[in-house]
């Protein structure tokens, strides 16, 4: 099982892609870590996860039918 | 102003009050209130003349910024013969030759802990156009603390980003900015327009959707992005809209006074005393830089372009302060391309000398000197 994982702005010039596809994990906190290790320099960036296009502030779980994105914080103008 | 609210006939506002939606009762309401657009740059300058040419009554532009060469590609309501000037008062003077029916009054101030509820307590609803998390969060925090509507807009790269905030959506949640990120990024975090480079349109799609909002807002229209996030990336194109979601975290960071807010430290941007170091102009710039008492770092990395046309030493902003070690002169001058790092870098200098040194940043950099 695969899931969608939309990524913007820092995000995705890091990974070098607006979208990707990767192998279902079981929630947001491994998500986080499974990117972590696979773009190391994401680590470094803040950001925040909605699932489902929904913001969450602790980790919640996951199945391949949820979408996720990530998204850091934008200052200009 | 009676006139304009009473005859439904005038034909400056003639097309959008057929439209079924908006109306008589439409109009009325975008020319009884009274809209602040803070910074009137990228998003400003593309919220502007649709906020004036819809007839919102009472218009406020805060900006202390100048016009620069550099700033055209986007900030069209300003022509070569701006260049200099200020951007609230330009502004302000256009957008009355736009519409002369409305009210707009020009703050060429910086906006600071110390003046933001005084100016914000004159307006109805805020437009957040700047270019800062220190100044985002500041006009967050006070929209929070003063319960007004505030319109969140900003850029990145070829994406953007719109919001309403600061006032209550359908479930009756009153949410901010500090709900998607509690805590205000470092400005070094994320590059701004004038480090990563910024596409002259970018700015115009996101400030007409600020525009837009904020006019449903007032005229009650359609389905505001109260508790929204839209994201817009321009490269694929896409929109992407998720629904913000309370953090407690933020909530619990917000000033819930006036004097908690008066106590607030965003940074240099908004605390007005710049923290022991003192931003100057280029001319100020050209008269220090010919002293022999006075040393001028260039901080930008190896090889940036323009070259500095001063003397100086060159010692890269990752460098500071240890490429200063065993220099005695008192007086430094940092430089680098926007003004940006150069500020980073006098903070070093200030937490490293303390009152030691005098410490001095060329507000705008070598961009702002060139503009001369």
């Amino acid at each position: 099982m695969e899931m969608t994982v939309l990524l913007f702005g820092r995000l995705a010039e890091i990974a070098g892609t607006a979208k990707l596809i990767i192998p279902a994990v079981e929630d947001t906190g491994v998500l986080a870590a499974v990117m972590h290790e696979r773009y190391p320099e994401m680590a470094t960036v803040r950001y925040i996860m909605a699932v489902d296009r929904q913001t969450v502030t602790s980790p919640v779980l996951l199945t391949a039918q949820n979408s996720v994105a990530m998204l850091p914080p934008f200052s200009g103008g | 102003m009676d006139k304009l609210y009473n005859n439904n006939d005038n034909p400056r506002y003639i097309r959008q009050v057929t439209l079924s939606a908006f109306g008589v009762a439409g109009q009325a309401r975008l020319l009884g209130a009274k809209v602040l657009v803070v910074g009137a740059g990228g998003l400003g300058c593309a919220a502007l003349p649709y906020l004036a040419g819809a007839g919102i009554g009472t218009i406020g532009i805060v900006d202390d910024d100048r016009v620069a060469l550099h700033n055209l590609h986007r900030q069209v309501l300003y022509t070569m013969e701006d260049i200099g000037l200020n951007k609230a008062t330009t502004a302000a003077q256009r957008l009355q030759l736009l519409n002369p029916d409305i009210r707009i009054q020009a703050f060429s101030e910086r906006l600071t802990v110390t003046n933001t509820l005084d100016i914000f307590a004159r307006f109805d609803l805020v437009v957040d156009g700047t270019d800062n998390f220190a100044t985002r969060y500041m006009i967050n925090d006070a929209c929070m603390l003063l319960g007004k509507p505030l319109v969140y807009g900003s850029v990145s790269g070829m994406e953007g980003q719109v919001a309403v905030f600061c006032t209550a959506g359908e479930d009756g949640s009153r949410l901010s900015y500090r709900d998607l990120f509690p805590d205000q990024p470092g400005e070094s975090e994320f590059p701004n327009c004038a480090e990563a480079g910024v596409l002259g349109v970018l700015p115009a799609v996101i400030g007409s959707l600020q525009a837009t909002e904020a006019i449903k807002f007032l005229a009650k229209l359609g389905h505001p992005l109260v508790n929204r996030l839209l994201t817009c990336n321009l490269n694929e194109p896409l929109f992407f809209e998720i629904d913000v979601q309370p953090n407690p975290e933020g909530a619990r960071r917000l000033p819930v006074t006036s004097a908690a807010f008066l106590q607030m430290t965003y940074g240099s941007y908004c605390d007005g005393s710049m923290g022991g170091y003192t931003a100057i102009s280029p001319a100020e710039f050209n008269e220090l830089a010919t002293r022999q008492d006075v040393l001028v770092v260039d901080v930008r990395e190896k090889g940036e372009r323009p070259a500095l046309a001063v003397p100086h030493i060159a010692v890269p902003l990752p460098n500071l302060p240890a490429g200063l070690a065993g220099l005695s002169i008192h007086t430094i001058v940092l430089v680098c391309q926007s003004g940006r790092r150069s500020e980073q870098g006098a903070k070093i200098l200030v937490a490293h000398y303390g009152p030691g040194k005098k410490i001095f940043t060329l507000a705008g950099g070598i961009e702002q000197l060139q503009q001369q």
